[in-house]
């Protein structure tokens, strides 16, 4: 939660929130140039992100939440992928517009990233503590005894239990669990201002998920980190998200503050996803899936890219892409009937 | 021999990684089309697979039917004329006992198709036998034949050949029975390979709950292997088994420029390089017709099986 | 770690009792006169057949042959030649010089075919990937005697920028153009194989993190994926060196070297069956004792599995 009495933090290198605004993505465009023709994978999407906040980007796979990530990160393949517009602000500072190494030093140091799948996502002959202390022999120039303590700092900080004899151990040797505290060991290490958690929970099971997400919690308000969290998982968004973007089809279709998302959805692409999770409560009903599949990506239906599959679909869904716009104070939609979503 | 399977051939990936372009492909009006299918059309497209395939039809052709494609008698030798160069009587030239190059490099074909085509198909069945047998029974019957199998993995191809030969060197010395011998040799080494290949297809399909469903249904092993192993394995052991046609046929010319393959009466292109060796410096064209032919038919046939492999690889999609 | 090399000991003893095994069948116990071939163009003289008999146990039971032979091999006793030389002292003069022979082809195969194989992975698609692609198919499929033949003629009879033929106790440049011919195929097989695991790695989630971590892409190239890529590619030399040694027995014959390989040769030449098989035996024990080596590297570079 931002905190009116939250002082903005000046980084290692010097950056500073401009207003306590962490991140600023405006109007984002990404392409990917492909054999078989141009798939346009983001296609203007607005964002922002300030010191404290926890924001969810909560889509199905293909809406394009991990490309975005990846382009605030920097780490898109250029070829193919291409960025013809928008501007994705640190610190007041473009991204998009500074040199390569600039922007490497402020990768990984400044803002920070965690995968899904930490097995693949780790080197696997190296030793875990190698991994972590390259953070602060790379960024800091930390001499390598000095780096590896503090890596066994880190490693203790995220419950690994023996962390100084685990340290010299290998990502195999590892639970699931203890693999993903190591990659939120290693990204934290340098004390980055935003920490992206790509799906941190969808290859673990219930009770490790629910760990993990209290970790990333705590280490979040002891930091003051700005926390964007990506996920299709809504049940772990109610726990830990502030607000939270629905994304679909490269398009921001909502954005709301989270108890107003859950309560009332503005959109029916999000009334889908809030319909189809199970419910205790109910005995023997059939399953509410939204019909149909995801866009081909290369080829966008015009109009609202959800008029295929949506239930509520009209002829002007057909032909009119829906604006981006605000049916109640602080609620925004991108449906051409979003009021009466919010009304039943 | 080095296994061919394990190296590295074009493995050809367009475009990034990203979740969202994996799914390119869903929705929309396409349809989902077979591996098989699929296969096909990338083939059909692969420059790799038409030069090959061209080849392939010529040496085959020429095996089978020598005289399409020369009149002349390849065991006519014209002392006077040996190592003559190239003229329009004989167009390869003529070798150092006055053999008319030509038409010994035509003839010639015949036994390094025939050793390669007869040790694939030999390799084939009776490796692949062994290893769904194994496989399939697994317990101890999978680590003896495992072990089995590694014991004649330690033992290098060509030397494994070498040896064998050298004891056999006195039985079975006319046409068919020496090409038998060299077909023997080089099958008796080459098994293991394709055995472990079809090990792994089986340890891939097994463990399938479609598998437990139809043996619940009272299947029958052999329909099994049939019906679910089989397909599976297709793939792979095509690519593998056409590779190795072509490293067969490259270690049976080694065998017979050694001296301890193919030898008189057959012809082969192995033994008339070795033949030729002699006149390197002043009379080359004796040694590089034969060489030739021997090179392209190879390559042949390992370019028809990177362009398979290439085909039924799902990355390239 | 220690487990795991004695482990890999332990495994490797029935497949060397298996191999000798075998080659021990395929030599003295298949059907057929053994003494045949033996003495050069003629048969063997009836005395030379009964000392056979006798020297070789071929009128024990077949078990009973077998260790017998094995305890000879141990000692070293690889029998006599057709000129009643001892094998084992016709070897012990070469063993050198095809040590010092695939020693050479292997340094150039693994910083040849590296290089390579790096070069073509990154840039993958462009000129000099195709080229690799390209030339490396060749290599493969034109065998090692014809690859002899051509380079002999080429770069030493043309060219003359090598000596044709290689004497007795060579220098190492004379050395250098049959170590070039004999470590050829696998300068081939190395860059592919580098090449395809330098792709894959490269498109790796790990390598993903390397530049989410901010490192650059140098270190997250040339350290992290190039590490990976590696073990498969040591692994590869290891078996390819049995490729090797039978590729010396071609390359030794071609460029007259004075080595086991064409020892071999001349053997299988005059049909002295004795001196090919204790030859090819030896090189046989040498190739799984280059195995188990590489097989205990791999342990040492795969942490995956050594650390279980």
């Amino acid at each position: 939660m931002t905190d009116a009495t939250t002082k903005p933090r000046t980084t290692e290198l010097g950056y500073e929130p401009v207003d306590g605004r962490l991140l600023d993505v405006e109007d984002l465009f990404v392409e990917f140039n492909t054999e078989e023709g141009t798939a346009r994978a983001i296609n203007g999407v607005s964002f922002t992100l300030d010191q404290g906040e926890s924001l969810a980007i909560i889509g199905e796979s293909g809406s394009g939440k991990s490309v975005t990530a990846q382009a605030i990160m920097g780490i898109l393949d250029v070829p193919p992928a291409s960025i013809p517009s928008g501007h994705i602000r640190y610190c007041g500072n473009d991204l998009l517009s500074m040199p390569e190494e600039q922007r490497r030093k402020i990768r990984g140091a400044e803002i920070a990233m965690i995968f899904q799948d930490a097995l693949s996502s780790l080197n696997p002959v190296f030793p875990v503590g190698w991994q972590i202390a390259e953070m602060f022999r790379q960024h800091r120039g930390m001499n390598k005894s000095d780096a590896l303590d503090q890596a066994v700092r880190l490693m203790e900080r995220v419950s690994i239990p023996a962390a100084r004899e685990r340290v010299k151990a290998y990502p195999h040797q590892f639970s699931g669990g203890m693999r993903q505290r190591i990659m939120i060991a290693m990204a934290i290490a340098l004390d980055p201002a935003v920490l992206i958690a790509d799906e941190p929970t969808t290859a673990l099971d219930v009770t490790v998920q629910a760990q993990i997400m209290a970790l990333l919690q705590e280490l979040q308000d002891e930091r003051k980190m700005g926390l964007i969290l990506i996920t299709h998982d809504l049940g772990v968004v109610a726990d830990v998200a502030d607000r939270a973007v629905i994304m679909y089809a490269g398009r921001l279709v909502e954005k709301s503050d989270v108890f107003d998302l859950y309560a009332n959805p503005a959109h029916p692409y999000t009334e889908g996803l809030i319909d189809s999770i199970p419910r205790l409560d109910q005995k023997g009903q059939v399953l509410n899936a939204i019909g149909g599949l995801p866009p081909n990506l290369l080829n966008i239906p015009p109009g609202c890219p959800f008029n295929p599959r949506c239930p509520r679909v009209q002829d002007i869904c057909r032909t009119d892409v829906p604006p981006l716009r605000e049916p109640a104070p602080g609620r925004l939609s991108a449906c051409h009937f979003a009021e009466e979503v919010l009304n039943g | 021999m080095t296994d061919t399977t394990e190296t590295g051939t074009a493995v050809r990936t367009d475009g990034p990684q990203t979740d969202e372009t994996r799914d390119l492909g869903t929705g929309g009006p396409e349809k989902a089309r077979s591996l098989g299918a699929d296969a096909r059309r990338q083939l059909a497209k692969s420059p790799l697979f038409w030069i090959s395939a061209v080849l392939i039809t010529i040496f085959v052709l020429m095996a089978i039917w020598p005289s399409l494609f020369t009149n002349t008698n390849p065991s006519e030798a014209i002392l006077q004329e040996s190592r003559a160069l190239p003229s329009s009587d004989a167009w390869f030239g003529r070798d150092i006992q006055g053999y008319d190059v030509y038409a010994r490099t035509v003839y010639g074909a015949r036994a390094s198709i025939l050793v390669g085509v007869f040790t694939t198909l030999f390799t084939v069945t009776v490796g692949g036998a062994i290893g769904v047998i194994a496989a399939y029974n697994g317990g101890w019957l999978d680590s003896l034949v495992s072990r089995i199998a590694d014991v004649f993995f330690g033992i290098p191809f060509i030397l494994g050949a070498i040896l064998l030969m050298t004891s056999l060197a006195d039985v079975l010395n006319n046409y068919f029975g020496i090409i038998f011998k060299v077909v023997l040799a080089l099958t008796i080494f080459g098994w293991p390979s394709l055995a472990r290949l079809m090990r792994s297809s089986v340890f891939q399909v097994m463990p399938n709950d479609y598998i437990q469903a139809a043996r619940a249904l009272g299947a029958s092993p052999w329909r099994i292997i049939r019906s679910h192993i089989i397909p599976n394995a297709m793939g792979p052991m095509i690519v593998v088994a056409t590779i190795n046609l072509g490293v067969y046929i490259s270690v049976e010319a080694t065998l017979s420029f050694l001296g301890i393959g193919l030898q008189p009466p057959v012809i082969s292109w192995g033994v008339s390089i070795n033949d030729a060796i002699v006149g390197l410096r002043t009379t080359p064209h004796m040694l590089f017709f034969p060489s030739l032919f021997l090179s392209l038919t190879i390559l042949a046939f390992i370019m028809l099986g990177d362009a398979v492999r290439d085909a039924f690889d799902p990355k390239t999609r | 770690m220690g487990k795991y090399v004695v482990r890999r000991f332990l495994q490797m003893i029935p497949v060397i009792l298996g191999a000798t095994f075998l080659i021990f069948w395929m030599v003295y116990a298949l059907p057929g006169d053994p003494t045949a071939g033996k003495c050069g163009e003629r048969a063997c003289s009836e005395a030379y057949v009964a000392a056979y008999y006798k020297e070789h146990n071929l009128n024990d039971p077949l078990p009973v042959q077998y260790v017998k032979y094995l305890g000879k091999v141990a000692q070293g006793d690889l029998g006599t030649n057709q000129y009643g030389v001892p094998v084992k002292e016709d070897l012990a003069e070469r063993y050198g010089v095809t040590g010092k022979l695939a020693l050479m082809a292997v340094v150039f195969e693994v910083v040849l075919g590296l290089a390579a194989g790096i070069l073509s992975g990154i840039r993958k698609g462009k000129f000099i990937d195709n080229l690799v692609l390209v030339s490396t198919l060749v290599v493969i499929s034109v065998p090692i005697f014809v690859i002899g033949a051509l380079a002999q003629y080429f770069l030493g009879v043309k060219l003359g920028l090598f000596p044709v033929t290689v004497g007795s106790d060579p220098s190492l440049y004379e050395l250098v153009l049959p170590a070039m011919v004999l470590g050829s195929v696998s300068v081939a097989f190395v860059a592919r194989l580098t090449r395809t695991n330098l792709a894959e790695n490269l498109r790796s989630d790990y390598v993903r993190t390397a530049k989410a971590k901010g490192l650059t892409r140098r270190r997250a190239v040339g350290l992290h994926a190039l590490r990976n890529s590696l073990i498969p590619v040591v692994t590869f030399v290891g078996f390819d060196f049995g490729a090797l040694l039978g590729g010396a027995i071609v390359t030794e014959a071609i460029f007259n070297v004075q080595g086991i390989g064409s020892y071999v040769y001349r053997g299988i030449n005059t049909r002295d069956g004795v001196a090919v098989v204790g030859a090819t035996t030896v090189l046989v024990l040498v190739y799984l004792l280059v195995n188990l080596l590489v097989d205990l590297l791999y342990g040492f570079l795969d942490p995956r599995i050594s650390h279980d």
